[in-house]
């Protein structure tokens, strides 16, 4: 059997993010084409106002490309600061809303043409988290960045069963 | 010719010394996804049948074309006056900083217009006025405050005046006029009294004015608007609450439909709708003159981001840029005498297919990689390693997908 031949470029498929921590994931989902799939998994969740790339903008998006989102946070009685994505997210036909008040994961998929990409790390959907000394892997969908990011889209349904639901579908 | 004695022209057989795109220069073409273009050309259009002239603007980040768009509108506006009936200025808002006087507030701004436009337009557009078969019989600056639509009898007085005093006739130093004109401090205050000059331009309002009287008096000698293409807005991102009012009516006033002689086409640096700046885009009073809301903003903002959509896009702008740069005579010629055929199509030269399908491939998996800039930097520094390695080795080296591959695993 022939062994495919790795290039260089296929083998690096994971980045370290030191700066911005969302930035640069919501940086390239509004210049991403033909997007299946969004998934935001973030304990707290802020409008982002002042940001660079604001929720608005990633929600505008969201809606004009009708983008199936499926988005985790903690509920908004809990966590206040979380009400206006409520509000925002909770406006768009295309977004699941759910509640889970134990989570503590960052991760954040983007499933488009060709494959996608991921962003893993410590920063919330926050605009503090571009300030504060924040840590990621941005994951290519290229060589073995494939299989990761198909991994980590399937946490939309791992966590979905952990889950209360707000959901607008 | 021996390999090593070629320069980097000769190697690609390019059309010009340097693999380069350059906005001004190579304004006539425009690459990638047509239908942008399609989508910009058409509100143009239409702005001049609805509006009188064009009153809209793009929006990209850095590398997505934004100054060679607004330099392509500049050619068409230059190159086909039936269909654009506008006279283009360019011009940069930034830098724009609050911190220092001369580059804040409106005045920055009107200066800039009034630079863009020049001295020897103003004279042209003065004289031809004199030499209008209706206006011959009267003196000169009363018939240019008849047409003058906007502000108070002494602004327009005061302007008529100083226009006919300075431009029509080369008989003495226009620093004292420009000095009016942009609102700066008027060293020779007394030149100008003796021409009949009765204000200075106190607020944004008034050196509005000015600039749309100006369009005025163009549409009755050329019969065509006058068209602002303004670069780099995302300045306008620093304009802070005491200038906000000023610079957002000045906007608003362009905006109106009473005046359709002086159009604008903004350039702003953004990945989303949301980043046009503020001053701009609230209240959203200019956007509603410009028939769009904060929903709909993309009809008056086009996003160049669609500019390069696909992959089957993003390849095919490699092909028109390869094809605008490359003299395809000179290359089969090089083909045939370097034993080349069969290997590389004069089209591609120093590429194969493979290669620049790679390249496509590589380029297309990152967003923020999908832009004209990168793609024509990226084109450029393996075409350079190309003719280095070529040189080094006196033999022609092409860019084969085996050359190119270790030299973009970063991107």
């Amino acid at each position: 059997m022939v062994k495919k031949r790795i290039s260089e470029w296929e083998q690096k498929f994971v980045e370290v993010v030191y700066e911005g921590g969302h930035e640069a994931f919501f940086e390239r989902f509004l210049l991403a084409r033909d997007i299946d799939y969004l998934l935001i998994v973030s304990p707290w969740i802020t409008s982002l106002s002042n940001e660079k790339v604001q929720l608005r903008d990633i929600a505008k998006k969201i809606m004009r490309e009708k983008i199936s989102t499926r988005v985790f946070m903690r509920h908004p009685r809990k966590e206040p600061i979380n009400v206006e994505a409520v509000e925002i997210f909770g406006s768009c036909l295309t977004v699941n809303l759910y509640f889970n008040n134990e989570l503590h994961a960052k991760v954040y998929v983007c499933k488009c043409d060709p494959i996608g990409f991921a962003l893993v790390g410590s920063a919330n959907l926050s605009g503090h988290a571009t300030r504060s000394h924040e840590i990621g892997l941005m994951v290519e969908g290229k060589g073995k960045g494939i299989d990761i990011v198909e991994e980590l889209q399937t946490l939309g349904v791992d966590l979905q069963n952990r889950c209360g639901t707000f959901s607008n579908m | 010719m021996e390999i090593r004695e070629m320069d980097l022209k000769n190697y690609c057989s390019l059309t010009r010394n340097r693999f380069e795109i350059d906005p001004e220069r190579d304004a006539e073409w425009y690459f990638g996804n047509r239908k942008v273009n399609e989508e910009l050309i058409k509100r143009i259009r239409n702005d001049f049948l609805v509006r009188g002239v064009p009153k809209c603007g793009i929006l990209g980040r850095f590398g997505f074309g934004k100054t060679h768009t607004l330099c392509h509108l500049k050619y068409l506006f230059q190159s086909n006056v039936n269909d654009y009936p506008a006279v283009p200025f360019t011009m940069r808002i930034a830098p724009y900083d609050e911190g220092i006087a001369e580059t804040s507030g409106w005045q920055y701004i009107h200066g800039k217009m009034l630079d863009a436009i020049g001295e020897r337009f103003l004279r042209e557009v003065v004289r031809d006025f004199d030499k209008l078969p209706e206006t011959r019989r009267g003196e000169l600056s009363s018939e240019m405050m008849k047409i003058f639509k906007f502000g108070d009898e002494n602004l327009k007085t005061s302007l008529s005046n100083l226009l006919s005093a300075y431009f029509l006739r080369e008989v003495k130093s226009t620093l004292a006029a420009w000095q009016w004109l942009k609102a700066d401090k008027i060293t020779k205050a007394t030149d100008l009294g003796d021409v009949g000059v009765k204000k200075t331009l106190e607020t944004g309002g008034d050196m509005l004015n000015v600039i749309l009287n100006i369009g005025n008096l163009v549409r009755k000698v050329r019969k065509t608007g006058i068209v602002f293409l303004m670069d780099e807005a995302q300045a306008l991102n620093e304009v802070k609450k005491r200038r906000r009012n000023e610079i957002h009516d000045a906007f608003l006033q362009l905006a109106e439909p009473y005046n359709a002689d002086v159009g604008f086409v903004i350039a702003y640096f953004g990945t989303g709708q949301q980043q046009i700046p503020d001053v701009f885009s609230k209240p959203d009073d200019i956007l509603s003159r410009l028939g769009v809301s904060q929903s709909n903003i993309q009809e008056a903002i086009k996003d160049l981001k669609d500019l390069i959509k696909t992959k089957d896009d993003l390849r095919k702008f490699i092909d028109n840029v390869l094809n605008g740069l490359i003299d395809k005579e000179k290359a089969r010629k090089l083909i045939n005498q370097k034993g080349l055929s069969g290997k590389v199509k004069p089209q591609q030269l120093p590429f194969t297919e493979e290669a620049l399908d790679r390249i496509a491939q590589v380029l297309y998996q990152k967003e923020p990689n999908r832009n004209p800039r990168m793609i024509i930097n990226t084109l450029a520094t393996l075409s350079a390693e190309a003719y280095q390695k070529g040189k080094a080795e006196n033999k022609y080296i092409l860019a084969t997908r085996e050359f190119v591959d270790p030299l973009i695993k970063d991107l």
